[in-house]
C-alpha cells in the first residue's frame, strides 16, 4: 500500500534513525531497479531481503534450481546506518517492490530513495524524491521468510579445480538463449579450451548449436578461462531467466555477463549493473577513500547474479 | 546438395523466405544441377509460389545428385532468419541426400557461429504449376510501391480483390470528352455476400487509368475480371519491392490462374539469377454482370460477353455493379461502360445452390477458392419493374461514391436532388452508352446510414436480382 504525499515528515511515527534497524539513501534509485528488475522473472515473485552491516542482498529462488541474487555494497548508498544485532531478514513481494519503485521513480532525472525498516508492523518503508522534490511515500508489507535461501558459491581461486568461464557482451549472451528457444527443453553448454570455443546445444524437433569462438580479433569476448573440457546440460527456461529481464539500459552499457561453471556443473551468472552516481557523490568517495580512483570504480557497479544447477544430462531418443 | 550465400544474397534469401512464410506452411527445396528452387503451396491450395535461383547467385553450388528434394517446415526456416541479414557474414545450407535434417550455418560477423539441423521430409509431393507465362492474354505490369499505394486505399482486413480490366480504347462519348482518357482498369473490393458481417464492411472501387499507375498495361476484346486473394498479394508485392524490381501480372479470365512475377528491368542484369513466380486461382464467379441478350439497347459487347458466361452453369450472375470499364474523366458526365448493369437482369444462369459451386477445379489441377452463394430464388424478374431494375445500378451508385476513386475529376458538385432525375435517366443510359449519365453526387465518402447497407444486403438475400430500392422509398442522403 502506499500514501502519496507532498513531502513534509513521513517519520510521523516519531522518534529519530535510532528506531529503525536500517536506514539508508540512495542518490539515484534507477541502479537498484534495473537490478532488481533482472532477478524478477515471474509475475509474482516473492524475494527474501537480508539487510547487514555490509550491505543489502535480496535473493529470489525458483524450486531450489535456479537463484538470483542482488547485493547492494553499502558503499553504494549515500548514506547506509545499520543498527541491528540479529541481521533483519524478511520476505518481501518483489514483484510489489519493483513495480513500486518502477512507478515512482523518473527514468529521465534522479529519483532518490530513503528506505527504512522495520515499520511499526515490520514494514519496509520507502521514500522517493525525484527532482522536482515531490515525494511519494510507500510501506510495503513484509513477512517472514519460510526459507533460508541457499548460499551458493563458487570459488573461483580454488586451486584443485578451478572452474571454467568466459564473460561475453551481455546482449550476445542474450540474443543467444533467445535463439536457443526453438530446440527447447534442455540446452548443453560446453567449453573447449583448445580450439577456444564456448558451444551452446539445444536438441528437440530441430537442434541448434551456437559457437560462441575467442578470438581476439573480435570483442565478442570479454574474457575466457578454460583449462579443460567441461560441459553441463541445464534446463533451457532457467536459462533464459537469468539473461530474459535484464533492462535495455544495462544491455546498452554492455559491460558483460560472465559465466562461471565450477566442477560439478553449478552455474553462475553474473551481470554487471551500473550505478549512477551524481558528482556530488563521486566526490564524496574520493575524498573518503585512500586510492580515490579504485574506489570510485568499484563503487559505480553492482552485481547481479543467478545460480543455476545443472539438469540430467538428456538421453538421446535417436 | 551444399551451397553458401554471402552478403547481398542473404537478404535476398531471407526477403524470399519471408514471402514463403505468408503464403504456405512448408517450403519444399528442390536442388537441380543449375537452380535451387523454393516452392510452397497454401493450404486452400488457391496460391502457390515458387522462387528459383540459378547457381550464379550463390558464392558455391554444389549438387551430388541429378535431383534432391526434400521439404521443411517453414516456421523453422524463419527461425534461422531470426538473426539479421545485416549481421550475418555466411550462410550455408547443406542438404544431403536422403538425409533426415537440412543444415543451416550461420557465421555471424562478431565470430557466432549458428547451426541449425531442421528436420526434413522426403516423400513430399512434386509440385509444378503447369502455368506458362506465355499463354496469358493480357498483362499488366506496376511498380510495386505504387501498388502498395492503390491497395492502401482498401480496407487492411480485405481478403479478396477484383480486378476488372478493359480495353484501354479511349472512346469518346461525348464531344466534351474530347482528349479525356478512359480509365480502364477497375480494382474493387470483393465483399462475400453470405457472411454476416458484411453488412458494414467498407466497399471500395478505384478506377485507374493504366498510363498514369502502371508501367505496362496490356488487354484486348472484353473486359474480364479476376478475383483472388489479397493476403498473397501484399506478400509478394513486399518481394518485389525489397528486390527492387516491378511486378508482372498476367490474366486470363474469372476462373482461370493469374501469374505475378518480378520483372527486372531490362539493363538490370544482376537480378537475372533468380526469379520468382506467384500463381493464385480466382474465383469462378465473374463480378461483372453480363448484360441480358434481350436488353433494348444491349450493346454487343455484352451480347458477346454473354453466351461465353452464361453457358458455363454455374456462373452465378450477380445485381450490377458500377460501370466498370472506360469512366469518362470528364467534369459533367460519366458513362456507364457497355459491361454495367443497364436493367440488364439476367434470365439467363440462374442461381444453382450454394453447393454448385463447392470446390471448382482450374485450369492447374488445383483448387478454387470455395465460393458461397447467397441464398437467392430462382426467378429472375427480368424485365419486370425495370425502372427499378434500372435503377438497380443507380443503386449501387452509393455504394461506387461510398469507394475511394483515384484520378477521378468528376465532381460532387451536382446536388442530392438530381439523384432522383439521374436515376430515372439511368434506365436509358444503361440500355444505351451513348448517352452521358449524371453521376450522382456525394458529399461524403461514407454511406450515411447502414440501414441502406442493410436494405441493400436483405433485399438481395430475397431475390435473384436485386431491384434498387425506388427513390421515393429510399432514406434522404
Amino acid at each position: 500500500m502506499r500514501r502519496p504525499s507532498s513531502g513534509a515528515a513521513a517519520s510521523s511515527r516519531g522518534g529519530g534513525a535510532s528506531e529503525f534497524e536500517l536506514v539508508c539513501r540512495l542518490e539515484c534509485v534507477q541502479g537498484l531497479v534495473d537490478a532488481l528488475t533482472s532477478i524478477k522473472w515471474k509475475k509474482q515473485q516473492d524475494a527474501i531481503c537480508e539487510l547487514s552491516e555490509h550491505g543489502m542482498l535480496i535473493v529470489v529462488e525458483e524450486s531450489s534450481c535456479l537463484q538470483g541474487k542482488v547485493y547492494f555494497r553499502k558503499e553504494l548508498f549515500k548514506e547506509y546506518q545499520y543498527h541491528a544485532n540479529v541481521r533483519p531478514r524478511f520476505g518481501v513481494s518483489l514483484t510489489t517492490l519493483v513495480d513500486c519503485l518502477n512507478t515512482f521513480a523518473s527514468t529521465a532525472g534522479t529519483t532518490a530513495l530513503e528506505l527504512r525498516y522495520p515499520g511499526t508492523d515490520m514494514e519496509l518503508i520507502l521514500r522517493l524524491t525525484d527532482e522536482s522534490r515531490m515525494c511519494t511515500d510507500a510501506e510495503i508489507r513484509t513477512r517472514i521468510p519460510d526459507s533460508v535461501p541457499y548460499d551458493f558459491s563458487i570459488d573461483d581461486d580454488d586451486a584443485n579445480e578451478p572452474p571454467v568461464s568466459f564473460a561475453v557482451k551481455s546482449s550476445a549472451l542474450k540474443d543467444a538463449f533467445e535463439d536457443l528457444e526453438w530446440p527447447g527443453s534442455s540446452i548443453q553448454i560446453a567449453l573447449n579450451p583448445e580450439p577456444p570455443v564456448v558451444t551452446f546445444r539445444g536438441e528437440g524437433h530441430g537442434d541448434l548449436q551456437i559457437d560462441f569462438f575467442y578470438d581476439s580479433q573480435t570483442d565478442l569476448f570479454i574474457a575466457f578461462q578454460c583449462d579443460r573440457a567441461a560441459s553441463f546440460w541445464y534446463k533451457y527456461k532457467f536459462l533464459r531467466a537469468t539473461t530474459a529481464n535484464i533492462p535495455g539500459s544495462i544491455l546498452k552499457d554492455n559491460r558483460g555477463s560472465k559465466l562461471t561453471i565450477d566442477n560439478r556443473g553449478l552455474l553462475k551468472v553474473q551481470h554487471i549493473i551500473s550505478i549512477r552516481q551524481t558528482a556530488a557523490q563521486v566526490q564524496q568517495n574520493q575524498d573518503s577513500s585512500l586510492d580515490g580512483r579504485m574506489t570510485d570504480q568499484s563503487s559505480r557497479i553492482s552485481y547481479v547474479e543467478f545460480y543455476v544447477l545443472p539438469d540430467e544430462e538428456p538421453v538421446d531418443v535417436n | 546438395m551444399e551451397c553458401i550465400l554471402s552478403g547481398t544474397q542473404v537478404k535476398s534469401f531471407c526477403r524470399a523466405v519471408n514471402c514463403l512464410a505468408r503464403v504456405g506452411a512448408e517450403l519444399l527445396l528442390e536442388a537441380l544441377p543449375d537452380k535451387l528452387i523454393l516452392r510452397t503451396l497454401n493450404s486452400s491450395r488457391s496460391a502457390f509460389l515458387e522462387i528459383s535461383y540459378k547457381t550464379q547467385f550463390f558464392d558455391s553450388f554444389q549438387t551430388s545428385s541429378p535431383v534432391a528434394q526434400c521439404s521443411v517446415l517453414l516456421k523453422s526456416v524463419c527461425t534461422v532468419f531470426r538473426t539479421p541479414p545485416s549481421n550475418v557474414d555466411r550462410l550455408s545450407i547443406s542438404m544431403p541426400v536422403d538425409a533426415a535434417k537440412v543444415q543451416w550455418t550461420i557465421d555471424c560477423l562478431d565470430g557466432i557461429r549458428k547451426t541449425y539441423w531442421i528436420s526434413c521430409s522426403n516423400d513430399c509431393e512434386i509440385l509444378q504449376a503447369a502455368v506458362d507465362r506465355g499463354t496469358f492474354p493480357s498483362h499488366l505490369v506496376v511498380k510495386p510501391r505504387d501498388l502498395s499505394r492503390l491497395l492502401a486505399n482498401f480496407q487492411a482486413s480485405l481478403q479478396e480483390i477484383t480486378i476488372i480490366a478493359t480495353e484501354p480504347a479511349a472512346t469518346p462519348y461525348t464531344e466534351a470528352s474530347a482528349g479525356t482518357e478512359a480509365k480502364a482498369v477497375e480494382m474493387r473490393s470483393f465483399v462475400d455476400r453470405t457472411k454476416e458481417a458484411t453488412d458494414g464492411a467498407l466497399h471500395t472501387q478505384l478506377w485507374i487509368d493504366p498510363a498514369e499507375e502502371l508501367q505496362e498495361y496490356f488487354h484486348q476484346g472484353e473486359a474480364v475480371d479476376v478475383t483472388f486473394s489479397v493476403k498473397e498479394l501484399k506478400a509478394m508485392v513486399a518481394f518485389c519491392e525489397g528486390a527492387e524490381a516491378d511486378m508482372h501480372m498476367f490474366f486470363d479470365r474469372a476462373g482461370g490462374p493469374v501469374l505475378f512475377a518480378p520483372r527486372f528491368g531490362l539493363d538490370d542484369s544482376e537480378h537475372s539469377d533468380f526469379d520468382a513466380a506467384l500463381v493464385l486461382a480466382t474465383m469462378m464467379d465473374s463480378q461483372l454482370r453480363p448484360p441480358e441478350a434481350e436488353q433494348p439497347g444491349a450493346t454487343p459487347g455484352p451480347g458477346n460477353h454473354d453466351p461465353g458466361t452464361s453457358a458455363t452453369p454455374n456462373q452465378q450472375r450477380r445485381p450490377p455493379e458500377d460501370a466498370p470499364t472506360s469512366v469518362n474523366r470528364s467534369d459533367r458526365t460519366n458513362t456507364w461502360s457497355e459491361l454495367s448493369g443497364s436493367g440488364a437482369r439476367t434470365g439467363a444462369g440462374p442461381s444453382r445452390g450454394p453447393d454448385s459451386q463447392g470446390a471448382q477445379r482450374s485450369a492447374q489441377g488445383s483448387e478454387e477458392i470455395p465460393i458461397r452463394e447467397p441464398p437467392r430464388a430462382a426467378a429472375p424478374e427480368a424485365n419486370q419493374n425495370s425502372d427499378d431494375r434500372s435503377a438497380g445500378p443507380s443503386n449501387r451508385e452509393p455504394e461506387a461514391q461510398a469507394s475511394g476513386r483515384t484520378n477521378w475529376q468528376q465532381t460532387f458538385a451536382t446536388s442530392d436532388a438530381s439523384k432522383d432525375p439521374a436515376k430515372t435517366q439511368a434506365a436509358d443510359a444503361h440500355r444505351d452508352p451513348l448517352v452521358p449519365q449524371e453521376r450522382p453526387s456525394r458529399p461524403h465518402f461514407y454511406m450515411d446510414d447502414d440501414g441502406e447497407d442493410e436494405r441493400m444486403s436483405e433485399e438481395e438475400e430475397d431475390e435473384f436480382v436485386v431491384p434498387a430500392t425506388p427513390p421515393e422509398e429510399r432514406g434522404a442522403y
